[in-house]
């Protein structure tokens, strides 16, 4: 291989490895290292032993996310944060408008009497839906999925502390989660919606059973709809900042939902 | 001369850190200098020396400016804060006493 092709792909592949955050620290840093190869010299031979004097480049990328690792691991926890907080947003919109009621006699707007219940079994559905995505996100970390599940209880031991009325909402929230992510591994997308669709209309109308509170079969999907569409508005804003993400550290990690 | 790398670390701070109490340098100059002043005895690795700039300049001892360089590209030049000239002398006197202990130890279990 030609030795400038050599140098060109060593500075490419540690400024890509080695998470520096943002595009212009990752040019200085290509800019460093092609100026000391500059100053090397220009003779294959040369550059040959230059490039060999490197090592490893994957030591030396792992090096570099070791010095910028709390930029990394801050901005992680903030894209988790911001991801949540615009998620739950989102769910709570969605849940408002749905459950906005015009009384015509008094002409005023009320919320349904379930909107309550409703906006915390969504704000639940997303806090285990992020769960699931970073939990599950590839390469598979063993150590992040747990991370992500001890939050997740941390959670909802805190609604349980604080007060305890949201906490009813931890188990069904939890198996639509789970529901939900099996559906999300079958099928291509129009099938796995409609999947999606059915599925959480027989879990929310078996929980109710279990509970022995009557939910006629049209609620239970109509409620269905609405949770498919926090869901589906979920997966899109976390696609959206761990795409912002990637992009502000040159890593291609991905949620799999 | 290769070294354990054990050795290595911590030394390679003081090194570079007294190398920059003397004069802003870029990455290869600090190289070279080291080489040169071990009559080519010690190598300081790129893959340990570049990670290790950074180090110090995220940890606010070392500040670094680009210049124009003699030809080719511009260069990274690192130089001491307040911070890192008051860190190299601490560092310096405390790898100095060390040595010196290190040579009477050594010293006395030959004799």
């Amino acid at each position: 291989m030609d030795e400038r092709q050599l140098v060109t792909d060593l500075i490419e592949q540690i400024v890509r490895d080695a998470r520096l955050p943002g595009r212009a620290a990752r040019e200085q840093l290509r800019e460093e290292l092609q100026s000391h190869f500059a100053a090397v010299g220009s003779s294959p031979q040369t550059l040959r032993d230059a490039v060999r004097r490197f090592g490893d480049p994957s030591g030396l990328t792992q090096a570099f996310r070791y010095v910028y690792r709390w930029n990394y691991v801050v901005l992680y926890l903030l894209k988790i944060a911001v991801s949540v907080i615009v998620s739950a947003a989102v769910a709570l919109v969605i849940q408002l408008l749905v459950n906005l009621r015009l009384e015509v006699q008094a002409e005023v707007w009320r919320l349904a009497p379930g909107f309550s219940k409703a906006a915390v079994i969504s704000v639940g559905v997303v806090l285990g839906l992020v769960t699931a995505w970073e939990g599950v996100r590839r390469p598979f970390d063993a150590r992040r999925a747990m991370v992500a599940l001890v939050s997740y209880a941390v959670v909802w031991a805190s609604v349980a502390l604080w007060g305890g009325g949201a906490m009813g909402v931890f188990g069904p929230a939890t198996v639509l989660v789970a529901i939900g992510y099996l559906c999300s591994r079958l099928g291509l997308r129009p099938r796995r919606l409609l999947l999606t669709f059915a599925a959480f209309a027989s879990a929310i109308y078996g929980i109710h059973q279990i509970v022995n509170i009557s939910v006629p079969p049209a609620q239970a999907l109509v409620t269905s709809a609405v949770l498919l569409a926090v869901w589906a508005s979920t997966v899109v804003i976390l696609s959206q900042f761990d795409h912002a993400f990637g992009h502000l550290f040159c890593v291609s990690e991905r949620g799999s939902i | 001369m290769d070294f354990d790398r054990e050795f290595l670390t911590g030394t390679v701070t003081v090194l570079i850190l007294s190398l920059l109490s003397e004069r802003e340098m870029y990455g290869y100059e600090i190289l070279q200098e080291a080489e040169r002043r071990s009559a080519r005895e010690f190598q300081l690795k790129e893959g340990t020396l570049y990670p290790a700039l950074h180090n110090l300049e995220q940890s606010g001892l070392l500040k670094a400016a680009w210049r124009a360089g003699e030809s080719g590209p511009r260069r990274k030049y690192y130089s001491l804060t307040a911070k890192g000239r008051r860190h190299a002398q601490s560092k310096r006197r405390q790898f100095e006493t060390l040595s010196a202990l290190m040579r009477t130890i050594l010293g006395g279990s030959n004799g």
